[in-house]
């Protein structure tokens, strides 16, 4: 290790001109703490190409110093400096899954957010960066992007809120030791058996920010924790003897990765494997009706051999195609349409053909009368899971870590999301109304109330403040969910500071101490569900809702997609939480759709009879039709004669 | 506004404008409507009630959607299913009765419907006929969404048909009323 010193000194001073560029803070742009010091190379763009590039390249590292394994180097490899050599870097960082933080990205249709689970407080908050109606900002639960990262790193592919602006650099000095949490490129294009993308979690724990992409790779191994170290630590420079004793995080390059000019290998594809969307991606139902997972099948395009960036496909900007209609009208890129359902499988309503990519087949739908086109989105009938009368819980890889070991996961494990949930809305590419299904999770947290606007406490500032009522009982950690009679105890506690009336939101409801000290629950805004369309898994045909004639899939008196209910679960046991008829989120009249389904039951018999006066009044114009030719017949044969 | 829908407004604004029209040059005539007055028993009275009634109510609500650009869904649907069965029982029962008596025969007239009011009967059969089958076609498991897409269309012209039809079948009866 002496040997290096030298070399390692000489990053010194790189540093202390990173810490000089940070306190000229915003005139220089956003990514200044981490640039290179180094010249910046020409990128030469990416082949054209279909074969593979052989990914033979030398490391960087964030000072754009080449790694040689053989000098015993200090710092992990930089993604900035490694790929961004060929693959402009600030250009990816403009891509969907980097720009959430960034106030002039687009925000797109409602998606998946983040949901901030906290136990002990019974809390379960949906948040985004992208102003999703319905979630909040990190920042309103006090999560700036250094908490932010330490919560959800584990699943975050880096850029955004782990590459912060350098005025929020000043605000918390850990970033000058964690390093910034890079775009992880490997996180999706690695197509190396050996690439542990779980070691992200585990170097995000640690705050280990800048090692994650080494850690996750399999070129090295990354030890200690910057966790451990004072703020004063610099990890650009050689951990003392001291440092290492207190467990300064060090690399451990594999020098059998390398060849002899010292470059490594990196297997790389450039549509991503579908195992590496499903680290993030994943969906996995729980409770009692859930299949075993030898029971389910994956998306039926995925089986017949895509993988997810066939369909969601990006350029170099990494803006990757969502898929859903209505893209077309916030990103202005008419090809978009391609890509969604009826793109790529329905004639266009010109006549002309579908995308058809990969000769994607053309539903017949027969039978199928055509006003379903109109009212439901093809996802209602072919995606996710069958309809159940009560909503099903779902798991995902981003709200319940599911690609972790733990006690973090088990079937009761919050957050609570529910799925399908039928709700109509409004198009997005023109407006009219739809049901579509979703995805749908009911916001739990502690709040004060002004104005008649719920402001979020901070479940960590709860947790404080209520120690004692959050404890006393056995709910809290222990397992259980919050009882009433806690949320009371916590409501008075925090009826003695802070601006506001304290309230709890939970079960669909905003609950308050009234007048006697009782919990009083009511309708409000902020108790209001969030859902977010589901898209995947696509059943096969044959499995969609309605599929063979089977109109009474929806059109019956016990059809889940009109008479079945989601429950406004939450992690606090408030009772017996409220049951929300399907025909409410699709603003349909439940008396309609009873009648309709009545309907259904006389159907066929209707049918026979409409066949029967259909036959008869065909027969009566046909019969009388030939006698009228014939009586024409006749005149022309008279008048023919006499003339 | 869509294509159908400027053809509705068209077709049914024509339907009136002629018939208002004829009603100015001939109608005032009371000897080119002086015809005997089909006379209908109870039954016949009752069915043909029904027929117009729900008539009325198909035109109603077909003409209410398709006015909007809406395809017919919820209540309006509904509704406008049930008139279906009376409408076209009673439709095929009147065919079965009166097509004798409304028959164009080379000699005297048949029966008491005058020709005109024939015309409408057998205009009326042939776009029932049409209605009918369209609907009933796609209810069964035999076209997809383009041969869908077809019988809707059938069935939307078909139906502006019945209503032009319904009509002047309606202002023939009224002039008759009037020469009587």
């Amino acid at each position: 290790m002496t040997g290096n010193a030298t070399k390692r000194r000489r990053r010194a001073p790189a540093l202390a001109k990173a810490v000089a560029i940070l306190a000229a803070a915003g005139a220089v742009g956003p990514a200044l703490s981490f640039v290179r010091a180094g010249e910046e190379a020409q990128p030469p763009g990416e082949p054209a190409s279909r074969s593979t590039y052989v990914h033979r390249i030398p490391l960087r590292d964030s000072e754009n110093g080449v790694i040689k394994p053989a000098s015993d180097p200090t710092l992990p490899f930089s993604t900035r400096a490694t790929c961004g050599d060929c693959h402009e870097y600030d250009t990816i960082r403009g891509g969907w899954h980097f720009s959430a933080t960034d106030p002039a990205a687009e925000s797109g249709r409602p998606a998946q957010p983040w949901i901030l689970v906290h136990r002990a407080t019974a809390t379960q908050l949906p948040l985004s960066y992208r102003g999703w109606p319905g979630t909040w900002r990190p920042e309103a639960v006090g999560l700036g992007p250094w908490e932010f990262v330490l919560t959800f790193g584990r699943h975050l592919p880096g850029g955004g809120p782990g590459e912060p602006d350098p005025k929020e650099i000043g605000a918390e000095p850990r970033w000058l030791v964690s390093g910034p949490l890079e775009i992880n490129c490997l996180a999706c294009h690695s197509a190396d058996p050996a690439h542990d993308q779980v070691q992200s979690l585990l170097q995000v724990a640690e705050q280990n920010f800048m090692w994650a992409p080494l850690a996750t790779s399999g070129l090295g191994e990354v030890h200690g924790s910057a966790r451990r170290m004072p703020d004063t630590y610099d990890p650009f420079m050689e951990p003392n003897a001291q440092a290492l004793q207190k467990g300064a995080p060090i690399v451990a390059y594999d020098a059998g990765r390398f060849d002899a000019e010292g470059r490594a290998f990196f297997s790389l594809v450039h549509k991503p494997l579908a195992e590496r969307c499903y680290f993030c991606h994943t969906n996995h139902r729980v409770g009692p009706e859930a299949p075993e997972k030898w029971e389910t099948d994956q998306d039926v395009h995925l089986a017949a051999g895509l993988v997810c960036a066939d369909c969601h496909r990006n350029g170099l900007d990494h803006r990757i195609v969502r898929g859903y209609e209505g893209e077309t009208v916030s990103r202005e890129h008419p090809e978009l349409a391609d890509f969604t359902c009826r793109g790529c499988h329905m004639p266009k309503d010109d006549g002309s053909p579908p995308a058809a990519h990969f000769g994607a087949p053309v539903p017949e739908h027969v039978g199928l009368p055509t006003v379903h086109f109109e009212r439901l989105s093809c996802t209602a009938c072919h995606s996710g899971p069958k309809p159940r009368m009560q909503a099903g819980r779902v798991q995902t890889s981003r709200a319940h870590a599911l690609e972790f070991h733990g006690e973090h996961r088990g079937d009761d494990a919050p957050p609570f999301i529910a799925e399908p949930v039928f709700i109509q809305e409004a198009s997005r590419l023109d407006g009219h109304e739809e049901i579509v299904p979703h995805r749908m999770v009911w916001p739990a947290f502690w709040g004060r109330l002004k104005d008649d606007a719920v402001k979020p406490i901070s479940p960590e500032r709860v947790a404080e403040d209520a120690k004692t009522a959050l404890e006393t009982r056995g709910a809290g950690e222990s397992g259980g969910r919050l009882s009433r009679d806690q949320v009371v105890e916590v409501l008075k506690v925090l009826a003695s500071g802070g601006e506001g009336e304290p309230v709890y939101v939970g079960g669909g409801k905003l609950h308050r101490l009234g007048p006697n000290g009782a919990l009083e629950a009511e309708d409000h805004p902020a108790a209001r569900p969030y859902a977010w369309p589901l898209a995947h898994d696509v059943r096969p045909a044959t499995q969609a809702l309605g599929y063979g004639g089977a109109c009474d899939d929806c059109h019956a008196l016990d059809s889940p997609f009109f008479f079945g209910t989601v429950k406004a679960e939450g992690p606090a046991d408030l009772g017996e939480p409220r049951a929300v008829p399907m025909y409410e989120l699709e603003r349909l009249s439940p008396l309609a759709l009873r009648v309709w389904a009545v309907m259904f039951i006389f159907r066929p018999y209707f049918k026979a009879m409409l066949f029967v006066l259909a036959a008869v009044m065909a027969a009566v114009v046909i019969l009388y039709g030939m006698r009228g030719l014939r009586a024409i017949l006749q005149w022309a044969s008279a008048r023919s004669a006499g003339t | 506004m869509n294509a159908f829908q400027t053809i509705t407004l068209a077709a049914v604004g024509a339907t009136l404008a002629a018939l208002a029209v004829h009603f100015a040059v001939a109608g005032r005539r009371r000897a080119a409507f002086d015809r005997p007055r089909a006379r209908l028993g109870p039954w016949q009275r009752l069915v043909y009630g029904v027929t117009l009634a729900a008539l009325a109510v198909l035109a109603a609500t077909g003409l209410w959607a398709a006015l909007r650009a809406e395809r017919l869904s919820g209540w309006l649907l509904l509704v406008h299913n049930a008139a279906t069965g009376p409408f076209a029982l009673g439709l095929v029962v009147l065919a079965v009765l009166w097509a004798e008596r409304c028959r164009f025969a080379a000699g005297p007239a048949p029966a008491l419907f005058a020709p005109a009011q024939r015309v409408v009967f057998w205009a009326a059969a042939v776009l029932a006929a049409a209605l009918i089958l369209s609907m009933m076609l796609c209810w069964v498991r035999l076209f997809g969404t383009d041969g869908q897409e077809f019988l809707l269309e059938v069935h939307r012209y078909a139906a502006l048909g019945m209503i032009a039809t319904g009509l002047v079948h309606l202002y023939l009866v009224a002039l008759a009323r009037r020469s009587a």
